[in-house]
């Protein structure tokens, strides 16, 4: 098997220009930067269950909620210091996402997807309700600070820069922890279960204990995308976290093409700028342009931008 | 109890819309083996089209009638010029082009027609003889359309030869070419028909919870979980679903306080049959040889 | 020309794989034709060749006078050609009537009617089920409503694709006999065109038998 160094290639170019971009580029900039690089955690998280695992989740937006009200509880409380509150979120929508997939994975298709729809509608309607108000902040929600980089580092990164590194240290620790996965045994085994269910059970693979830990790995990233998240924008309110959210990480998903880094990648950037791009194009109907958009892409790139980078891969070689 | 009693026949008359949507679903479903994500939309925007032949002058049922008409061609041009494309395509990408499609039609339908709500006219007149203490006009006849609406549905596919070819190309495609039934064509009417029952869903929702662009939207999620609790693939399990949804929506918002929490409850509630139930109440479960 | 049928230097192939190379065959008007031969000799890709089912061709294939390669399936189904597939292809969740009706679906004539009595006067067991959901007919009877299926459309040709594959020898014979009936008393009969991987056909329906040689069927 001819192993191609082009990815390899890719990837350093990638790494080498992320370090070196939030001190050639504006503020404004290194924060959408920030915020690719935390989509583009967030849909790996999606991509473990879709991409792998072959099924489907309307439901991630919540995950990402539950991970940024898990770190901004801990925060505003001051129980941790932020650095620390991300991994806790991580293992709180690990744990979350393992108990909602114990049931759901009896689920298929259009079930799976009502299923984790309706967990998504009803995240943010708990997030507001009266009874936790107390934690969440209710309606109003939880105001951030903005981390400041430790003592060492606060001469030459501000506070934005220093978020930019976090965020991209922490894209490369699970992407490689996501990639050796994949790789692995446990890879192996979920894509059996994704082709051939019925075999991979005849040949002793814990079906259900695979599908519900996969279920909360994939939780656990976007959680931990979630907590990232907010302490990028400072806040967390319950309509931040709408179906919406969801929906948008579904899109990168599919748009960036299924598992794949270099997808994750291209959904993230594109679930961040393609917006803004059609706002510019049209002032009174962006959502119709953004619309037209993504139809035109799938129709031309219908495993989206991975799939087609390898469909042309495949010709070269 | 006269109040439980009242919420139940209320239950009933909003889940006749929600099972007529969601037979929509259950038909493009059957066919194609896909959810149509943008039927809610599809119903809105036509719903639009006969406000606007309305508001230029036309009685209601011509009105009605005409934009049946509109919705079967323009169901059928989205299927021709933009679902075909992808038909070939893995699931999520189809997805994506659904939301994609509601998306511009939300959209177009607030850029061309304005987000102001309106006030959608019933043919019902409000004084008429059928009303009760329970049950408006209104209600009372959009149940009574919606209904004969199925029984024509129903009928179409059982009795008439059309029918039975669009079976057939859902069926087994394969199959219906070697008989020379032409597959894409059926595919095309059959979302024609969809969007016709979109709009007669569209049209009987618009007097209570009034036209505005995102009008569909809950009436969608409810519709979907209808169809699911009937068993996606079963026509019949469509207004029975819708039936059962309804009724389930209206006793959480009596019981349980505020619209946004009772969705949430109502699709819990849901979620929770379907996880005992995983085809539905009504779904076969389909044997797979090995 | 009488024939019915002609291929002449078909290529075949499943994407990249070739199956049939310059192939030539000819059926003649009313002739009944066997294909046997191995797994892998090409029965399959042939028939399924004359329907632009699955495979892509080259070369031209001739029903009567017009050329029907590149169309479309469902146009060649119209022409006259009822092809039952590997596998029978019956509308499982439908009824043995559905099916039959089906079957005669492109047709626009009055004769329906009597064509579905004839085809039930043929397949006794047919009528009995005619209600019953085909999906639960038995192997044998299945295949018996797909060729009753094919029928019905009054085809100029018909092509049947291992129509005794899985069935008991009893059944079989059963089949041909009625299928040999049906090339007798019509007098305007479909030609017809049939694979078989076994060389010993029966004898009450033999029809010409061709092998797989390079260059064609002969």
């Amino acid at each position: 098997m001819k192993k191609s160094r082009a990815p390899a290639i890719t990837v350093a170019v990638l790494l080498v220009g992320g370090c070196v971009a939030p001190f050639a580029i504006s503020s404004f900039h290194t924060f959408q930067l920030t915020q690719i690089l935390i989509y583009a955690i967030a849909l790996l998280g999606l991509n473990l269950l879709t991409g792998y695992s072959g099924q489907i989740s309307l439901g991630h937006g919540a995950f990402y909620g539950i991970g940024a009200y898990a770190a901004a509880i801990l925060l505003d409380h001051a129980w941790l210091p932020y650095w620390a509150t991300i991994p806790v979120a991580g293992a709180v929508c690990f744990a979350v996402g393992f108990g909602f997939g114990l049931p759901a994975l009896r689920l298929e298709g259009p079930y799976l997807a009502l299923a984790t729809f309706a967990l998504a509608i009803a995240t943010p309607q708990i997030l507001k309700h009266d009874a936790l108000e107390k934690w969440t902040g209710g309606v109003q929600g939880i105001l951030l600070d903005k981390p400041e980089p430790p003592g060492l580092l606060a001469g030459p990164l501000d506070a934005d820069q220093w978020l930019y590194f976090l965020c991209l240290v922490f894209v490369v620790v699970s992407y490689v922890i996501g990639w050796n996965l994949v790789r692995g045994r446990t890879g192996r085994a979920l894509i059996a279960i994704r082709d051939q269910p019925i075999a991979a059970a005849a040949m002793g693979i814990d079906t259900a204990l695979y599908k519900s830990t996969t279920f909360g790995l994939s939780a656990m990233y976007t959680g931990v995308a979630g907590a990232l998240g907010a302490l990028l924008t400072g806040f967390v309110s319950p309509d931040s976290f709408t179906i919406l959210v969801s929906i948008n990480f579904l899109v990168g998903v599919v748009v960036g093409g299924m598992a794949s880094i270099l997808g994750n990648l291209f959904g993230a950037l594109f679930i961040v700028i393609v917006p803004n791009i059609a706002s510019d194009i049209s002032e009174s109907a962006p959502w119709a342009i953004y619309g037209a958009l993504l139809i035109l892409i799938m129709i031309l790139m219908p495993r989206g931008f991975a799939g087609m980078v390898r469909a042309v891969a495949a010709r070269r070689g | 109890m006269e109040g439980f009693l009242h919420q139940l026949l209320l239950g009933l008359a909003s889940g006749s819309i929600y099972g007529g949507v969601a037979l929509a679903l259950v038909m493009i479903f059957k066919a194609t083996h896909h959810v149509n994500f943008a039927q809610g939309e599809l119903a809105m925007f036509t719903t639009y089209i006969s406000w606007s032949l309305i508001q230029a002058g036309a009685p209601y049922w011509v009105a009605f009638a005409l934009t049946l008409g509109g919705a079967f061609l323009l169901g059928s041009l989205i299927q021709v010029a933009i679902v075909r494309r992808v038909q070939h395509a893995p699931v999520l990408t189809v997805v994506i082009v659904f939301i994609g499609l509601l998306i511009i039609l939300n959209s177009l339908a607030g850029w061309l027609f304005g987000h102001t709500t309106i006030d959608f006219p019933s043919p019902f007149p409000a004084d008429a003889w059928y009303g009760s203490a329970y049950f408006s006009p209104h209600e009372v006849g959009m149940t009574v359309v919606t209904l004969a609406t199925l029984a024509l549905v129903y009928a179409f596919f059982r009795y008439t030869r059309l029918g039975l070819a669009m079976r057939a190309a859902a069926l087994n495609p394969a199959s219906s070419r070697l008989v020379g039934i032409r597959v894409d064509r059926m595919l095309a009417l059959g979302w024609g028909f969809a969007s016709l029952l979109g709009a007669v869903a569209g049209m009987m929702a618009a007097p209570i919870v009034f036209l505005e662009p995102n009008m569909m939207v809950g009436i969608l999620v409810y519709a979907f979980a209808a169809a699911l609790l009937g068993g996606i693939e079963n026509p019949w399990g469509a207004p029975i679903g819708g039936f059962i949804v309804g009724v389930m929506e209206n006793l959480a918002g009596a019981y349980v306080v505020g619209t946004q929490i009772k969705l949430a409850v109502a699709l819990f509630i849901i979620v929770a049959v379907l996880v005992f139930k995983p085809s539905g109440l009504f779904g076969r479960r389909s044997v797979v040889r090995v | 020309m009488s024939a019915i049928l002609e291929l002449r230097r078909v290529d075949a192939s499943y994407g990249p794989v070739a199956v049939l190379q310059s192939i030539d065959l000819t059926v003649e008007k009313g002739e009944v034709v066997a294909l046997l031969g191995a797994n892998g000799a090409g029965k399959t890709t042939t028939l399924r060749a004359v329907s632009n089912m699955m495979v892509r061709t080259g070369g031209e294939i001739r029903l009567a006078d017009q050329r029907i390669d590149g169309l479309a399936t469902e146009r060649i189904a119209r022409l006259g050609v009822a092809h039952v597939p590997e596998g029978r292809g019956t509308f499982e969740a439908l009824t043995v009537e559905e099916n039959l009706q089906l079957g005669s679906y492109v047709r626009r004539d009055r004769d329906v009617g009597r064509d579905l009595a004839r085809v039930y006067g043929y397949f006794s067991v047919l009528a009995e089920r005619r209600r019953q959901q085909a999906g639960t007919l038995s192997g044998g009877e299945q295949q018996m409503l797909a060729i009753a299926r094919a029928l019905m459309l009054r085809p100029r040709l018909l092509l049947l694709d291992e129509p005794s594959f899985g069935l008991a020898p009893l059944v079989v014979q059963k089949i041909f006999g009625i299928l040999g009936a049906i090339n007798r008393d019509a007098t305007r009969a479909p030609a017809c065109c049939w694979s078989s991987r076994t060389p010993g056909s029966p004898s009450s329906w033999p029809g010409t038998p061709l092998s797989s040689r390079p260059g064609g069927w002969s």
